[in-house]
């Protein structure tokens, strides 16, 4: 019984699961024909090519064994909703508050920071992203609610 | 057509007080991001592109160049001193610089590859010289069969040469290819997979992407990892200079990285990345004391920094002659020529000489300024590194969504970064290299485009592909390279473990 290799059994399926979905999804739009092609055409063959390649991968998966990796749960969700917390407050609350709170989500990822370091830091980055973006580089972006 | 009148041209646009001043300001602020480690050129590049929207194309192209070849030199000050590349393409200098500090020779090391990196610009400048004028004269006569044949090769390549697991480069190559489809479709107009947003209609912005699967992922890992203070070293002017025999053995090693460097980066698709583990993987087979190597050999760190600066500069040959962007981050710099209405290919060097022999030009008084520069401010570069991780990330996070919202005024693409971010800390977990993802990416709808033209002239017969002498002897090149790829994946198969990757795995 060969033993499976968790991280290529899931690259397998990771590519296969994407061919497939642009494969079957192409589907709805014109194929056209070899000479004339329609916009469903060239994806629908590259949905084909990864699900071959994603099954190539799913066999390889029978004969090398590595162990799973660890997962960062906590610098992922963090990293995310600091990011997610940018486009929501950008158009909302202009750059400054933005960064602020984008700095102080991502801070949180960090086990070691404590609070004084949290506030102390994302207010300086707030700060240096205002002077430098806004008042230096005078790019278009909204720095305070009322520049909206 | 003179090519000394040419070259002459272009250093009188260089040397405008302007031109001068961006360069300068590119190359100083590129050497400053490629230090830190964990930002590189491509993150360097994509976020200073919107400050360049208000200069003169040639001007904003100076700058960003500056940038880019300014972030490959400075990748190697982290590698070398911390063990953390700098860039991507830096990743090989670690092998050999880090045990090189880790002996108190830090500063024969940083030395040694500011005069590397020096070297292979300068050869890849060159390269650049004598190729790009030739290669337009081709060019001009090419179809869309021969641009299509050239990125098939250069996708394929990319995938395939120094990859541990070629069928999973070859699926990122086609996933890129696959993300690359959705927007509008060119010729119907009709969009694909939109789901509905607007926002996809002009296509995934290649900046969002980019930044979410690189720059994102990398923080998300690095901070996973442990953040540590880091121990460095004072580095002295004394302490630079170099043993004469490594003097005697870096000559050769720093000219073969270049010759390597300036084939791999003019390939469409084969980065600087592939070029430097190929040099030092060379190297270790040429030298006499293999075991060195890994241990603090000069060879390792010379011919690694040379072909990766000899990539960077040939990178432009296939984008302004072609129009087909050599990198990533090339294809940012493509992108901000675009932004200005200039269409880089064989057309831009016959009708606008001056941009591209004024960048030409510019790109060496750049490596001179780098090399003038770095020397006496190696200690600035070194303190840099003294600010903590743990500070430095939050700031990166922010300018990464600045960067993304600025280049198109889209807090939507801002979502796409946390997307993207999710899709490339899963894709590296599970051991997927990105960078064919996203050479997929920027090369598949150009791709698309030439297939569906060249079937269209040739009514639907492939063999017409084959027939043609240059796009026929591309494709069987990439024929060749499969098959080869496919002979090592069976051949390994039968063994227990997978060849040594020559990077291994970065310890720390």
């Amino acid at each position: 019984m060969p033993r499976i290799d968790p991280v290529e059994a899931m690259s397998g399926l990771l590519v296969l699961a994407l061919g497939a979905f642009f494969y079957f999804g192409s589907m709805g739009y014109p194929m056209g024909t070899i000479g004339r092609m329609g916009p469903g055409f060239v994806p629908h063959w590259l949905g084909a090519l990864s699900m071959f390649l994603g099954a190539v991968i799913l066999l390889s998966s029978l004969r090398t064994n590595e162990p799973a990796p660890d997962l960062y749960w906590r610098p992922l969700v963090a990293v995310l909703a600091s990011i997610g917390a940018f486009a929501l407050l950008l158009p909302r609350i202009g750059l400054v508050g933005a960064a602020l709170v984008t700095a102080a989500i991502s801070i949180l990822a960090n086990r070691e920071a404590g609070w004084r370091m949290l506030a102390i830091t994302s207010a300086a980055i707030a700060l240096i992203c205002w002077v430098l973006f806004v008042l230096l580089l005078r790019l278009p972006i909204p720095a305070f609610w009322w520049d909206l | 057509m003179d090519i000394w009148a040419n070259i002459a041209s272009g250093f009188d646009v260089a040397f405008s007080s302007q031109n001068l001043m961006y360069c300068f300001l590119g190359v100083f602020l590129g050497t400053f991001f490629g230090a830190l480690p964990g930002i590189g050129s491509l993150a360097a590049v994509s976020m200073l592109l919107p400050i360049t929207f208000y200069l003169d194309p040639t001007t904003a192209l100076v700058m960003l160049g500056g940038v880019y070849y300014g972030a490959e030199y400075g990748g190697s000050t982290s590698s070398i001193l911390l063990n953390l590349p700098g860039t991507p393409s830096n990743a090989v200098t670690c092998l050999d610089g880090y045990p090189m500090t880790q002996q108190g020779r830090s500063g024969v090391a940083l030395f040694a590859t500011t005069i590397a990196s020096f070297f292979g610009g300068t050869f890849g400048i060159l390269m650049l010289y004598s190729l790009a004028p030739l290669i337009v004269q081709w060019a001009l006569q090419f179809g869309p069969a021969e641009y299509f044949a050239i990125m098939v090769f250069g996708l394929v390549a990319a995938a395939t040469v120094t990859q541990d697991a070629p069928a999973k480069g070859l699926a990122m190559v086609v996933a890129g290819m696959m993300l690359g489809t959705i927007g509008a479709d060119l010729n119907t107009g009709i969009a694909r997979f939109t789901f509905g947003y607007f926002e996809l209609h002009e296509g995934i912005s290649f900046i969002a992407l980019a930044m979410g699967l690189f720059g994102v992922s990398e923080v998300i890992l690095s901070i996973g990892h442990k953040i540590d203070k880091p121990f460095i070293q004072a580095v002295t002017f004394r302490s630079m200079i170099p043993r004469r025999d490594e003097v005697r053995r870096s000559g050769m090693p720093m000219l073969r990285g270049a010759g390597l460097g300036a084939f791999f980066g003019a390939l469409p698709g084969t980065g600087p990345s592939i070029a430097t583990f190929i040099g030092y993987a060379i190297e270790k087979r040429l030298s006499r004391h293999p075991e060195e190597f890994g241990k603090g050999a000069i060879e390792g760190i010379m011919s690694p920094e040379s072909a990766n600066n000899a990539a960077v500069q040939s990178a432009f040959i296939p984008t302004m002659t072609l129009g087909i962007p050599g990198s990533a981050t090339m294809a940012v710099m493509m992108g901000a020529l675009l932004i200005h209405g200039i269409q880089p290919g064989p057309q831009l060097m016959q009708e606008n000489p001056d941009i591209f022999w004024g960048l030409a030009a510019s790109f060496w008084i750049g490596n001179v300024m780098l090399l003038v520069l770095n020397i006496p401010l190696i200690g600035v570069w070194v303190r840099l590194l003294k600010i903590p991780y743990g500070i430095l990330y939050p700031a990166v996070l922010c300018f990464i969504c600045i960067g993304v919202y600025t280049v198109r005024t889209s807090a939507f693409d801002v979502v796409l970064v946390l997307l993207f971010g999710f899709a490339g800390f899963v894709l590296r977990l599970l051991r997927f290299e990105l960078a064919p993802l996203l050479i997929g990416f920027i090369l598949g709808p150009m791709v698309e485009e030439n297939f569906k033209r060249a079937m269209l002239i040739y009514r639907g017969d492939f063999t017409e592909f084959l027939t043609r002498p240059i796009s026929g002897s591309l494709l069987a090149l990439t024929a060749l390279l499969l098959v080869w790829t496919t002979w090592v994946i069976l051949r390994d198969s039968r063994r227990k473990r997978p060849v040594d990757h020559p990077m291994g795995e970065a310890d720390d």
